[in-house]
């Protein structure tokens, strides 16, 4: 009897593991993580326009910002957003801070805040691009401040989400939290696979 | 020095008490107001004491739930609770929509309270009072955010009465908006994945008016309000569109209804069933190939051998002569099996939609049942024993049913066969059944169809290749002693199944039982030596008709001092499950393992042995501090019935374990080995 049911059992359980279905990688948010990304063309702090087509072969990082977030207040009172973005010019990343808050909005910029913000703030990007009607964070369904996307050189968005996985406005909690962000990014440039290519991000909401 | 530092000590003290009444007070914040409050001035090792952080907010702001929904976050609330202090996690009160265009979140506005719940340790031997002291950050926005910080301290009394405090009131209030359970609302839950959706088929009482679900951020899910597909009195389709991939093999959040007045909630935690899709072909034809194999194997089992070996010997033996008699017996045979293993699909699959919680394996909680099968095992051992013959289509005897009409009498016997190999197929089935119930209805009949096919497997060889028939031994003597011998795993499944009535309805029943076997089998005599057929028939249908009407009495007396013994038979404190001991115990972030079993289940009987008699095992679940909950389904319980069909089994075993703290229950396999339960809980016990 028990020999029976030895010989039973692998069937049930294989049976119920045919009925394990795994699901195929299929993203719901406008621009699902392996898809190309949306091309775009900003002006930048620096009178500059920038067309992310043009910077094809080269990492890009889009990065929501709003200054008067205090999400974004911690990561750049004390220069955690700086030292990513030193850290991955370096490696010859594309880093394109995205301002989308409407005008009258909170942490709304012209050419001419952008560009003291980027000198005040000290940040070492490639440039903060105005997208004040809001139309490139729809486009990419931005919905916090920070909001991390990465571009790879094929024009394929590889990751967007958290920067890191505390939700908290508070400093001390960046020394313990996991940089979910830069680890996907030193993932992809090492051409490895991305652990999670969709997370959930936190922070203020855009202002469109 | 020491004197100095005496006095800043007492100076530290007598500002902790001041703090500690100041405490009540609200303190303020950027666009709110904060306390941390208790609901009773003492803390009580059974009764609970709610803590609150109490947060007013000024007109248009509001703070977040525990999803916050696109942006915005939740509090994060830690608790400093000295050791033999038992805290909860946050309890969430209901929250609302709160759109910010094009963004969707969750919160609170005007007033909320985060509660926990306290309670002291059964042994506590700490001091007579305790703080507790709550680290929080929340964030508070309107259109713009800002997060506020606080450091609270509460001082309650360890002893004396558990005298309520003035916020009492206020925080029962809230309590009752918290989210209720599944079972309690009688609520039942499918969620089905649709690609890249969800469907969720919610069945209710009719009172019940569904109007919103919130995804727990858990879930991956997509914040936008669902999509309404059906809603009737009592039964709600919605759609749930998935936020980022990958889909989550459960579905949390909270199912927001209205009884008539109250907008209320349910916490729903569910696996996620999957329909076929297109592209799962292969994964058909693998689970048909198993089911087949399943069937086939099902030949060998104690119950079935006998009859079915005796049976095609029988055929054999009086087909010699014409193929084509054989071909169409055997035929009519497979037909048999087949349209009752179809009968048996239909027969659940109407039941399951009629609402009825049955499982495979039911039919063995019913008593009657039990009896009348070891009736039939007895009768049928007795004549392969050659005590009678009966002109049943069973024996080798009955040739005369291989010649006109022939074909009917195999189409019985494969029903006959059918039914006699429940007792065995039930508990080896279960799982497998459990999940085929999960599969849309085309495929569950086709899955019973294969299983059927796989049981007259034997009989399809000799259909088509009746020149087989060469390589069988010549029918002679040795056939009697064959047949002779298939009485004994006859009678060993009788004595299976007794066991089993002794389990259900006690030792008296069992006793009862057996005196009328006893008188049957005097009966069965009388036919043979004295040739009085109908006299015999007569006390056979006595014997069972006094048996089962003297049962019901009998049963109904034992069954609640049967169920109170049987957790305390092996080396592991087992307890009695019951759907509230869990939750109080998953509240108090106890690890609780839950093991589903049933008497007449083989492969639960085979785990306990293996498994829960281990000494290591024992060991384990002594280190660990895990609490074993059983729950016997050996009879009918709605309450056991509800939670597997939660994990959508229709059937035992099953078995579920819960990591301190954690809210989602770890599925272990079906085949335990202490080996591979007790990685499991490892894996699942680390942080």
């Amino acid at each position: 009897m028990l020999k029976c049911m030895t010989m039973i059992s692998p069937y049930a359980r294989a049976l119920a593991f045919t009925f394990a279905f795994s699901f195929s990688a299929s993203a719901l948010s406008a621009v699902p993580s392996g898809s190309a990304a949306p091309d775009f063309s900003l002006p930048g702090h620096d009178g500059k326009t920038y067309k992310l087509s043009d910077l094809k072969g080269k990492f890009v990082v889009l990065e929501w910002f709003n200054n008067d977030c205090p999400y974004v207040k911690k990561h750049y009172d004390g220069g955690n957003m700086q030292a990513l973005q030193t850290k991955y010019s370096a490696k010859n990343v594309v880093w394109l801070t995205i301002n989308s808050s409407a005008p009258g909005k909170q942490g709304h910029l012209d050419e001419k805040g952008a560009k003291e913000m980027v000198a005040t703030r000290k940040a070492a990007l490639t440039a903060m691009l105005l997208d004040p009607k809001g139309e490139v964070g729809r486009m990419y369904d931005a919905k916090t401040t920070p909001h991390m996307y990465i571009i790879n050189p094929e024009g394929k968005l590889v990751y967007q989400g958290a920067i890191d996985d505390k939700p908290s406005a508070n400093a001390k909690t960046l020394a313990e939290a996991s940089p979910i962000f830069a680890n996907a990014l030193d993932s992809a440039i090492a051409g490895k696979a991305i652990a999670e290519a969709s997370t959930k991000p936190y922070g203020c909401s855009v202002k469109y | 020095m020491a004197a100095a530092f005496r006095a800043l000590a007492l100076l530290f003290l007598l500002h902790q008490l001041i703090f500690a009444v100041d405490t009540f007070a609200f303190s303020e914040h950027p666009h709110s107001r904060a306390r941390w409050i208790a609901s009773h001035q003492s803390l009580h090792g059974e009764r609970p004491t709610y803590l609150a952080l109490h947060l007013k907010l000024d007109p248009e702001w509001h703070s977040y739930w525990e999803n916050p929904g696109d942006s915005g976050a939740a509090p994060i609330l830690e608790i400093k609770a000295p050791e033999g202090v038992v805290v909860s996690k946050s309890l969430y009160p209901l929250p609302k929509r709160i759109e910010v265009p094009p963004l969707m979140t969750f919160g609170y506005e005007d007033e909320v309270m985060y509660l926990f719940e306290a309670r002291l340790d059964p042994d506590y031997k700490g001091k007579e009072t305790v703080s507790l002291e709550l680290n929080a950050e929340w964030l508070v926005c309107k259109v713009e955010c800002i997060p506020a910080y606080g450091t609270f301290a509460l001082t309650l009394r360890t002893d004396g009465p558990h005298t309520v405090s003035a916020d009492e009131q206020a925080i029962q209030a809230v309590r009752k908006q918290l989210p209720g359970s599944a079972v309690d609302q009688e609520l039942s839950v499918q969620a089905v994945a649709e690609g890249e959706k969800i469907r969720l088929d919610l069945k209710s009482p009719p009172a019940l008016e569904y109007l919103d679900f919130f995804p727990a951020s858990a879930s991956h899910l997509s914040n936008v309000k669902p999509e309404l597909l059906s809603a009737k009195a009592g039964e709600t389709s919605i759609r749930l569109a998935l936020e980022r991939p990958p889909l989550q093999n459960r579905l949390q959040g909270l199912l927001v209804y209205t009884d008539g007045g109250q907008r209320s909630s349910i916490a729903l935690d569910v696996p996620l069933s999957s329909p076929l899709a297109p592209q799962e072909d292969f994964a058909w034809a693998k689970m048909l190939a198993f089911a087949f194999l399943g069937g086939f194997l099902l030949n060998l089992m104690p119950c079935v051998f006998p009859i079915i070996s005796i049976k095609l010997l029988s055929i054999l033996q009086h087909a010699h002569d014409s193929r084509k008699l054989l071909r169409q017996h055997c035929l009519a045979y497979v037909l048999g099996v087949v349209s009752s293993f179809l009968a048996i699909a239909l027969f659940l699959i109407l039941l399951r939609q009629g609402g009825e919680a049955v499982g495979w394996g039911f039919q063995l909680q019913s008593l009657p049942f039990l009896i009348s099968l070891s009736f039939l095992f007895m009768l049928l051992a007795f004549n392969f024993l050659g005590v009678y013959e009966i002109n049943l289509p069973l024996g080798k005897r009955t040739a005369g049913l291989l010649g006109k009409g022939g074909a009917i009498g195999q189409f019985f016997t494969g029903m006959l066969s059918t039914v006699v190999a429940s007792p065995c197929t039930a508990p080896f089935m279960g799982v497998a059944m459990g999940t085929a119930f999960s599969q849309p209805i085309p495929l569950i009949l086709l899955v019973f169809t294969a299983l059927g096919l796989g049981l007259s497997a034997p009989y399809i060889l000799f259909m088509v290749w009746p020149g087989m028939l060469r390589f069988l031994p010549k029918p002679g003597i040795w056939m009697e002693s064959l047949r002779q011998f298939m009485a004994f795993p006859l009678l060993a499944t009788c004595l299976w199944l007794l066991w089993i009535v002794g389990q259900v309805a006690g030792q008296d029943a069992l006793v009862l039982t057996l005196a009328c076997l006893l008188v049957s089998g005097l009966g069965l005599w009388i036919k043979w030596r004295l040739q009085y057929s109908r006299l015999a028939l007569a006390i056979i249908a006595l014997a069972l008709a006094a048996n089962l009407r003297l049962l019901s009495q009998v049963a109904t007396a034992n069954s609640s001092s049967v169920a109170g013994d049987r957790t305390k038979l092996s080396a592991i404190p087992w307890e009695t499950f019951s759907q509230e001991r869990l939750k109080a115990e998953l509240n108090q972030g106890k690890a609780v393992f839950i093991d589903f079993t049933a008497d007449w289940c083989i492969t639960c009987k085979v785990n306990e042995r293996l498994t829960f008699r281990s000494a290591a095992v024992a060991e384990f679940i002594a280190r660990h501090e895990i609490l074993m909950l059983k729950a016997d389904w050996t009879r009918r319980d709605p309450e056991i019935t509800a939670i597997l069909s939660e994990y959508q089994r229709i059937g035992v075993p099953l078995y579920l374990f819960w990591a301190p703290g954690s809210g989602r229950a770890n599925v272990l396999p079906e085949v335990l080995t202490p080996d591979i339960f007790m990685d499991e809980l490892g894996r699942s016990l680390k942080p």
